[in-house]
């Protein structure tokens, strides 16, 4: 079987491409439930020391502005879509850089790891970190297989990844810096 | 297989092929291999049981790190069972059911050309493959493979010095599920995508083969349960290198020296495994009960009785399960206001369940029976569902299961509910499609000899476990009979030894019929069970030489 044959059928493979990513989200979601149960689990033992930092506020900005840049795509046509693409693979890239730099930090900083609300915090980054990874080679892909600009499904499925991930990431901080 | 198929070099067509139908059998044979490996260590481990003191011969100079001038060291048996367990339940028959007759039938059976993502399938498959190897290779490493068991449990799979197992068989251990949960994972989406979205316009849900419907539970069950076990297998892996303590309990003393850090829960792995163990379960046994519905269907002649409600009943089996992990923990200091909670929801599963069996007692009832090879298989899963889902209730009720609890009767009871149904599905569904697979039959009375000496030393083996567990026989235990009171049991556990052996034994009865039919089998025609589902009656879809 050859892809191209499934190429004749567009709307069935478009949506086969939509429910893949809500299945794919589906099963992140449940990842992350999962570590934020232990999370909740682990905060209520007597060793939890938490500790505030200012690195959330530039990840956040750099979740925000990925999620801008997308929205703005998705409002414009032509080379200024696929700019948007780009700007977009930019800000996701930064993030993942960032937060590798927030983990690297606490693992290298006073107790490391081994401080159970740190050790969170780099697992809870960290995760999100490998989900952001994951969608920005997805959205570089994209850009190389399109021979044109991004269709408007991929425009669709990118936006679903991209506000997925930034409100992840803020469910993350607010359980970090609130429910701590 | 696509037309252009004789045009393609071996390595495009056989190894790194698109096509959903190879891919389905590499999945297939994949899995047969590995349940040569899977159920070699299971005799072992029952010899050992046996005759504690046996002397191993030529395994022992297979595997040296393993025994003790041919006498099985107690470490090396936890290594065994853990292998064998974790092998079979994801290597062997995860993987034939669901992705060797999952990525075979679905696009057949819903109309389409082929799975929605040719290259993700393809890609899922070589990473299960990848990570077969990667749980095989700790046979190989000087420390020997994990010794935690099949559920991993912390302290033991936490602390790189606890017993040998725990070193670097543990590493590839927790390397090689997360890679399977990743193939696993990539190929639930497929099977979703595929189902929902490139299924015949003409097609509708409620047209769909019972198994067609398994699978998409199982994807869904998959999906939503495996990311769990991915989650505690991160955490478990940063307890063991980077200093982090999820699941290391505080005050812990390994070799005389205390264990730095500390302070985490071992009881947190269990909430997390489980709450991806139990679905497993549905997720092994889910695609045996839709095959026994289909072929009863083609069998007696009469659409499965309750149609509707049979997929009713699989989602509630599929939504329920996700709440009853708890029972598996009942010993582990649960409030017994929780304790209950989860037995009310592990019994009311057996509602839908009883919806399964009656439906199947109505669609038999007063029918004359085919009993061809694939029939006496799935009557063969018929009756070991409801064998062991009676004492399946047993378990599920607190009082009881803190009695049983990690003795050979819950070895009995998930071997046959969960291992049995799903390897006689294995069974039942290989003896159905080989005509479709490769066009040709297999022998039936060839096939009819291995199902009867199977279900005989099937039961044979695992129904005794039920007694010897009343009687006090601990699980996971090197040498039963250096405790006074299991030693009258010897006899018992050299019986069930005896049944495996034979059990094994009728095993090659399967591999002779499978290889001689693959050459010599009677050539099938188009429909020789005169079955309607699509996948028969779609002429594209006949084998083509595969």
């Amino acid at each position: 079987m050859n892809p191209t044959t499934l190429a004749q059928r567009p709307s069935a493979i478009e949506h086969a491409a939509r429910i893949g990513v809500v299945a794919a989200l589906s099963a992140t979601t449940m990842l992350f439930a999962s570590l934020v149960s232990a999370y909740l689990v682990r905060r209520s033992f007597a060793d939890w020391r938490p500790s505030s930092a200012l690195w959330p506020f530039p990840l956040l900005a750099l979740g925000l502005l990925a999620s801008l840049g997308i929205e703005a795509a998705a409002r414009s046509s032509g080379r200024r879509r696929r700019q948007g693409f780009k700007a977009l693979a930019w800000a996701s890239a930064s993030y993942v850089v960032s937060a590798l730099a927030v983990i690297a930090s606490i693992a290298l900083g006073q107790g490391g790891l081994g401080a159970p609300y740190q050790a969170f915090v780099a697992l809870l980054l960290g995760v999100h970190l490998v989900h952001s990874l994951g969608a920005t080679s997805f959205a570089v892909w994209m850009l190389r297989e399109a021979s044109g600009p991004p269709s408007e499904n991929s425009l669709l499925l990118a936006r679903l990844v991209t506000h997925f991930l930034t409100a992840l990431l803020f469910a993350i901080i607010f359980l970090l810096f609130v429910l701590r | 297989m696509s037309g252009n198929a004789s045009s393609q070099s071996f390595l495009s067509r056989y190894v790194f092929s698109l096509d959903h139908r190879v891919i389905g059998l590499q999945y297939l044979f994949t899995a047969m291999a590995l349940a040569l490996v899977g159920g070699l260590l299971a005799l072992i481990v029952r010899i050992q049981i046996a005759w504690p003191d046996h002397d191993f011969g030529l395994i022992s100079a297979l595997l040296p790190q393993g025994f003790d001038e041919g006498v099985m060291k107690p470490e090396f048996y936890a290594a065994l069972f853990t292998m064998h367990g974790t092998i079979m339940i994801f290597f062997v028959l995860s993987a034939a059911l669901i992705g060797g007759f999952g990525n075979y039938l679905i696009p057949l059976q819903v109309g389409a050309k082929d799975m929605a993502f040719p290259r993700l399938n393809a890609l899922s498959y070589w990473i299960y493959a990848v990570s077969s190897v990667i749980m095989l290779s700790s046979f190989v490493v000087p420390s020997g493979p994990a010794a935690s068991g099949w559920t991993a449990y912390p302290p033991l799979s936490a602390l790189k010095g606890a017993i040998p197992g725990s070193n670097l068989g543990q590493d590839l251990w927790l390397v090689a599920m997360a890679l399977f949960i990743v193939s696993f994972t990539l190929g639930g989406l497929n099977f979703l995508a595929t189902i929902l979205a490139l299924r015949k316009p003409e097609l509708s849900m409620m047209d769909l083969p019972l198994f067609t419907w398994s699978m998409l539970f199982v994807a869904i069950l998959g999906l939503l349960a495996f990311p769990s076990l991915t989650a505690a297998s991160v955490m478990l892996l940063l307890d063991r290198h980077a200093g982090t303590s999820f699941f290391i309990p505080m005050g812990l003393v390994l070799s005389g020296d205390p264990v730095p850090g500390g302070g985490g829960s071992p009881i947190l792995w269990q909430h997390l495994f489980w709450f991806l163990g139990h679905p497993e379960v549905y997720i092994l046994m889910l695609p045996s009960l839709g095959i026994t519905s289909d072929l009863f269907t083609v069998f007696t002649g009469r659409r499965v009785f309750g149609y509707r409600s049979m997929v009713i009943a699989m989602a509630l089996i599929s939504g329920m399960s996700f709440l009853v992990w708890g029972h598996h923990m009942f010993v582990s200091g649960m409030s017994p206001f929780l304790g209950s909670a989860f037995a009310v929801t592990t019994t009311l599963i057996a509602v839908p369940s009883g919806v399964k069996v009656f439906n199947w007692i109505a669609t038999l009832w007063n029918r004359p029976l085919q009993l061809t090879t694939p029939m006496l298989w799935a009557l063969g899963i018929f009756s070991l569902f409801v064998t062991g889902g009676l004492s399946g209730i047993w378990l599920g009720q607190t009082q009881i299961d803190i009695q049983l609890h990690d003795t050979a009767f819950v070895v009995g009871h998930f071997h046959i509910i969960m291992a049995g149904a799903a390897l006689f599905g294995v069974f039942a569904g290989l003896h159905y499609w080989f005509p479709l697979f490769f066009g040709r039959l297999m022998s039936e009375r060839l096939g009819a000899a291995h199902f009867l000496l199977t279900f005989v030393f099937y039961y044979a083996t695992f129904f005794p476990m039920h007694l010897a567990g009343l009687r006090g026989q601990v699980r996971r235990v090197y040498d039963p009979y250096q405790y006074e009171y299991l030693k009258p049991l010897q006899s018992m556990n050299a019986f069930i030894t005896w049944a495996a052996v034979a059990l094994a034994l009728a095993q090659i009865l399967f591999f002779i019929n499978f290889f001689w039919s693959l050459k010599r089998g009677a050539p099938s025609g188009a429909h020789p069970w005169a079955a309607e589902s699509l996948e028969w009656t779609e002429p594209e879809s006949l084998a083509e030489g595969v």
